[in-house]
């Protein structure tokens, strides 16, 4: 197993005047993934899917995190901030993008755990770039200033720099979201093809007909809990989506995907 | 290169030029006399070779590194800071060298031309160390970023500490012209010795700043971003913060405030050239470094034999320069 969680929970403990309560925004969430596998985490606002993802990275303070997280069998916190860049890389949901750093400077900040503390980039590392730039295909913009892209070509170029960490798992947190129709499917298709290539995507996603038609195995998360996992047709039955997202929907199964439409 | 022949230049006309009118040929050949094992002779007399190699050269040198020093910390403090007016006095370095300096001249420790140095490097350095523990304390929570809370510490204890200073200032009213006039900043060099004192601390933390190029990058896409992308970024932040509070204090300590390098070379640099930590780091260090030279050369010629402050000479001279550059570029 490459990556995976054992009652990962996490709680914010907040302190008003005298009186303490603690808010639990992960509960017991255990999940595996391997590598050439991907994953779709799907929820309502507020469901805790930033902040899974945030602690699989450990970005979250240790004493309020209870539960394991594992790569390769190994605690994350035995593993170096380095080694974990070189493990797995992360696109925020609105991630900083310097508007005037050049494209091509920003993709080489991916290789930032591959180069020895103190010395320049290599060849090897320029190639890794120019790699990751022509996937996405942004090649032609390598040398423009981010603040001169779209928002869809900035998306692009996020997903470019996780792609230069060379990192076997990518985590991507709402890829889609602000993008018009053509780019999801676009990026879709660029996202869900990296399993083949023997990477573990995990990405969360609002926009559920997209979960549908590209994700394996899809999580439902609902107040800091997995409440359902399966594939598409398993999870995204009416039936689930009126509980978790407390609205009323039929749905509308196809060799296409599923559509769901609010009745 | 062209940064750099614009340094070799501005440290010739530095030698060259002064309040004593020496032929500059001479010069020279004093200077490489100097430098070299032999001996040429240069044909200057006794009291204008020591004008050169004893007055002129240390100042030049001195100005050369403290420039550079400056702009050097100053470009890292931004790129630590995400912030544009970062510059190197933002965690107190000013306000805490300024009361060092007070003290040292308000209690005349200042037998020894050594305490007043001292005093400031000690106070500058206090005073950034108190702001960044304050600023860096616990765990980020969601409330305060932790580079806001480090510039809001910085300006706490800055006006903490020029409050104290203003106080025993006002104390001491006859001691007001000396501090002050080490506030606005001059080079009052005399041979070698500060020189020697300088630069083993300009070597190790501009060193330390330009290995930390990279990771000054990578602040560039927040903490949270950098820190996935295996920077460890509290370790990172106090090592560069380190080396560039020492050197912003190392200079204060021997020529008092000079406002404006910090800010406004790396800001050139940026403008002019490129906006790659690899290019702003050594660029600004050079740049830095002839801006202040030439500086200091206006400062003791033009109301010669007088001196002008060099804070003055630079913001006064730095300041158009740089509204014309920063016109220029967004009319551009």
């Amino acid at each position: 197993m490459f990556l995976e969680t054992k009652n990962l929970s996490y709680q914010v403990n907040k302190r008003r005047f005298v009186k303490r309560s603690s808010i639990e925004i992960l509960k017991s969430v255990s999940l595996q993934i391997n590598r050439g596998q991907s994953m779709t985490i799907i929820g309502p606002n507020g469901a805790g899917k930033t902040t899974l993802l945030k602690s699989l990275l450990h970005l979250l303070p240790d004493k309020d995190t209870f539960g394991e997280v594992l790569i390769n069998g190994e605690p994350i916190s035995n593993i170096s901030k380095r080694e974990l860049g070189k493990l797995i890389s992360y696109v925020p949901q609105r991630p900083v993008l310097p508007s005037r750093m050049l494209l091509a400077d920003y993709v080489l900040l991916g290789r930032m755990a591959h180069i020895p503390p103190f010395l320049n980039e290599t060849k090897q590392d320029l190639d890794i770039v120019y790699d990751a730039l022509e996937k996405t295909s942004m090649v032609w913009a390598k040398e423009r200033m981010l603040g001169s892209l779209s928002g869809g070509e900035l998306q692009l170029a996020a997903i470019a720099r996780s792609l230069a960490t060379r990192a076997p798992l990518l985590l991507l947190d709402e890829p889609t979201a602000s993008l018009d129709l053509r780019h999801c499917y676009e990026l879709c298709d660029l996202i869900y093809s990296l399993p083949k290539e023997g990477i573990a995507v995990i990405a969360t996603m609002h926009d559920l007909a997209l979960a549908a038609r590209f994700g394996d195995e899809l999580l439902l998360m609902s107040q800091g809990e997995v409440c359902k996992r399966g594939t598409a047709s398993q999870v995204l039955t009416a039936e689930n989506i009126q509980s978790y997202y407390k609205i009323s929907v039929r749905t509308e199964v196809s060799s296409k995907g599923i559509t769901i439409l609010p009745n | 290169m062209l940064a750099i022949a614009c340094l070799l230049a501005s440290l010739l006309l530095g030698v060259l030029v002064g309040p004593t009118n020496l032929n500059p040929f001479r010069v020279l050949t004093e200077i490489i006399d100097w430098v070299l094992p032999f001996s040429i002779d240069s044909g200057l007399s006794n009291i204008e070779s020591s004008i050169v190699i004893d007055i002129r050269l240390p100042r030049v040198i001195m100005a050369l590194l403290v420039g550079a020093m400056l702009a050097l910390s100053g470009s890292a403090y931004q790129g630590v800071f995400r912030n544009p007016l970062a510059e190197p006095y933002l965690l107190g370095v000013a306000a805490g060298a300024g009361l060092g300096a007070t003290i040292a001249i308000i209690t005349n420790l200042g037998e020894s031309k050594w305490s007043l140095p001292i005093f400031a490097f000690v106070g500058g350095f206090v005073a950034s160390a108190i702001s960044y523990f304050v600023g860096s304390a616990g765990k980020t929570n969601g409330r305060l970023d932790n580079t806001v809370s480090l510039i809001l510490a910085g300006v706490s204890i800055s006006s903490f500490f020029t409050a104290i200073q203003v106080y025993l200032q006002q104390a001491h009213v006859d001691t007001l012209r000396e501090v002050y006039s080490w506030v606005l900043g001059r080079f009052s060099v005399q041979g070698f010795e500060e020189i020697l004192i300088v630069l083993p601390y300009f070597f190790v933390t501009s060193f330390v700043i330009l290995l930390y190029r990279r990771v000054l990058s990578a602040f560039e896409v927040g903490e949270e971003e950098a820190y996935s992308l295996g920077v460890d970024v509290r370790t990172s932040r106090l090592i560069v913060l380190l080396a560039a509070s020492i050197s912003a204090s190392v200079a204060v300590a021997f020529t008092g405030l000079i406002g404006f390098v910090g800010i406004i070379i790396p800001h050139l640099v940026r403008l002019l050239f490129s906006n790659s930590y690899r290019v702003i780091l050594p660029l600004s260090m050079i740049l830095g470094a002839s801006f202040l030279v030439l500086a200091d050369l206006l400062a003791r010629t033009a109301v010669s034999p007088g001196e002008l402050p060099i804070g003055v000479v630079t913001a006064f001279v730095g300041a158009p320069f740089f509204v014309f550059v920063l016109y220029r570029a967004r009319t551009a």
